[in-house]
């Protein structure tokens, strides 16, 4: 900056390579500032890049040995115990992908990378008091105290890359199971196969949107409905005066008197058809609006079978309006032949879905679940020949197209056999066996009678540029010293000092480089060609036996 | 080892820049080379050195020419 501020012919004459500084200055600062423009605003993107290729390089070049072993490197901060039982997920993970071994290892991406999800999750102080006890028994994470957060880390690593693997969780244990159908009391059996029909009940309210038209008259038919009416409005008074009950009645209710439900559904969603075509239910008080609903739309859908089977197991009393067919229903009768036969495949679909609530453990108690499942099936059959002559009319099943839709998921629920995954799943996280390496001794005399000689050889090859190095280094720092002190004591020009000054600080620089050099190749270099020849006579030579 | 190797190659490098900044300070500010030698030759009496390992090392070559 001195020699730019000074004035050109001045400068020229005190510093006579000036001007080439100058015009060298600006063409750096020039080549400087073009980089920052182009380049400059992503250099840390640039970086993140070139080390996220460095990593996939590595990533190509390390195989599954090479990665538990920097793993087992960088997970020394951890207590053994768990170091052991996080490597032994993870010789698992490389034991599940063997045929992809290098598609895991691209996955995992590297093992400083799986060391920095394993220390976020590990907490060294909580695990200090828990490992104590631990170690008297290895396997009890899950039992005792809950997963550590390290293992559910790696648990989410494994079911990223496996999600096939994943477990399907258990049923709690007050749950309902099918297998203890026969244990059930028979309020709970009659509340189990309502779940289905519910669901076909919402889902066919698209059927009585299309024939709302043919809503009938109420006062045509009030004698029927009157005794409905009068069982409803004890309900709803019920419901008034005490909140408990009703509330408890609440599931009851939509499935009791499921026509209502849907009427409301329909009133909600479509009001304004609903006023076009019956316009004294819009004058008319809700209780006679719940009083023509139901056989309203028995005539239009003729539903009396599923209102009869939900009725039938909580209000007997409605018998007399379900058992009454209209015309429409007598119409509808031959339409609906089929659509009657669905009826134990949504049965049987209700019984799947408890079936997968169940708790898969063992393939007998599937085969027991098979065998209650018919024992089941009969049992509704039983049932049915009690009300022989509203059987075919029932609509509120499921169309063909819901059908499909469950008899698939049913078959997918049996074929696929959620307790595999879930058993695989328990043996990988907790399968740890102990080895230990039995040495092959005569191998192993052949392999040293061999390996000596050569690594001998190696190391004296290695020696001798150690050797030079650190001779060189000795020559250089010693010149450096002397020129130093020579020019302190011989030279009088401040110019000749800088110079020697510069040049022994350069030499004293070289020196120690070279001197580091040698340092690294003896202490670094041959002590990782001992290692790699005592790695390999452990590979060669040995072989893993479980421990006893 | 690596810990090692960035201390190094650190210093190396500050080093060798303060070198050279020093050399160029030196050299813009009139340092002789021909004046250095003179100096140090006086002090340290490099030329009969350079002379008496010279004259060894042609001594060895011919040796070596007589076995060979």
């Amino acid at each position: 900056m001195i020699i730019i501020g000074l004035p050109e012919e001045t400068r020229d004459s005190f510093f006579p390579l000036s001007p080439v500084i100058v015009s060298s200055g600006r063409a750096l600062v020039k080549i400087f500032l073009d980089l920052w423009r182009h380049k400059g605003y992503n250099i840390w993107a640039y970086s993140k890049e070139i080390r996220r290729m460095m990593d996939f390089s590595e990533v190509n070049v390390i195989n599954r040995q090479k990665f538990l072993a920097e793993l087992a490197k960088l997970l020394t901060f951890m207590y053994e115990e768990d170091r052991q039982y996080a490597m032994s997920m993870y010789e698992r993970m490389f034991d599940i992908a063997e045929d992809d071994e290098q598609w895991l290892i691209q996955h995992l991406m590297s093992p400083t990378r799986q060391a920095v999800v394993i220390a976020r999750a590990y907490d060294a102080k909580e695990r200090k008091l828990s490992v104590s006890s631990q170690s008297k028994d290895e396997d009890n994470y899950e039992e005792e105290e809950g997963t550590p957060p390290f293992v559910l880390a790696i648990n989410k690593i494994f079911d990223d890359l496996f999600p096939e693997e994943t477990e399907i969780p258990e049923p709690v244990e007050d749950q309902v199971s099918f297998f203890e159908l026969g244990e059930i009391s028979e309020e709970e059996e009659q509340k189990k196969p309502r779940m289905p029909k519910a669901a076909t009940l919402l889902s066919n309210t698209q059927e009585f949107t299309l024939d709302l038209d043919a809503l009938p008259n109420p006062e045509e038919e009030s004698e029927p409905a009157t005794v409905e009416s009068e069982t409803e409005a004890e309900t709803e008074e019920s419901e008034n005066e005490e909140m408990p009950e009703s509330a408890e009645a609440d599931s009851d209710e939509l499935f009791s008197d499921p026509v209502a439900e849907i009427k409301k559904i329909l009133s909600e969603s479509i009001p304004e058809e609903t006023t076009e075509v019956t316009p004294e239910e819009t004058v008319a008080e809700i209780p006679i609006e719940s009083e023509t609903a139901p056989e309203s739309v028995e005539e239009i859908s003729s539903t009396p079978e599923t209102e009869e089977d939900s009725v039938d197991e909580v209000q007997p009393d409605a018998d007399t309006e379900v058992t009454e067919p209209t015309e429409i229903s007598k119409v509808d009768k031959a339409d609906n032949s089929e659509e009657s036969e669905s009826v134990p495949v949504t049965d049987e679909a209700g019984l799947a879905e408890s079936e997968s609530f169940a708790e898969p453990e063992e393939e007998s108690s599937v085969e027991q679940a098979e065998t209650a499942e018919g024992e089941a099936k009969e049992s509704d059959e039983a049932k049915e020949p009690s009300v022989p002559e509203t059987e075919p009319e029932e609509s509120l099943t499921l169309p063909p197209e819901n059908e499909a839709e469950r008899i698939p998921d049913e078959k997918l629920s049996k074929e696929e056999d959620p307790v595999i995954p879930s058993v695989k799943r328990k043996k990988w996280a907790r399968k740890s066996v102990p080895t230990e390496q039995a040495m092959n001794t005569p191998l192993l005399i052949l392999f040293l009678i061999v390996a000596i000689p050569v690594t001998l050889v190696l190391l004296a090859l290695l020696l001798i540029p150690a050797l030079v190095s650190m001779v060189a280094a000795v020559c250089l720092c010693a010149l450096g010293a002397v020129l130093v002190v020579s020019a302190f004591s011989g030279f009088a020009v401040l110019a000749d000092i800088l110079l020697l000054l510069g040049s022994a600080i350069a030499m004293l620089a070289l020196g120690l480089l070279l001197l580091w050099l040698a340092v690294w190749l003896i202490g670094s270099v041959m002590r990782w060609l001992v290692g790699s020849v005592r790695e390999l006579a452990i590979r060669w030579c040995s072989r893993e036996v479980p421990a006893e | 080892m690596k810990n090692g190797w960035r201390v190094i190659l650190g210093i190396v490098v500050v080093a060798v820049v303060v070198g050279a900044l020093c050399c160029g300070v030196g050299v813009l500010t009139g340092a002789d080379t021909a004046r250095i030698l003179q100096n140090l030759n006086d002090h340290f009496h490099l030329d009969a050195y350079i002379t008496a390992y010279t004259d060894y090392a042609k001594q060895i070559l011919k040796f070596l020419g007589n076995l060979f």
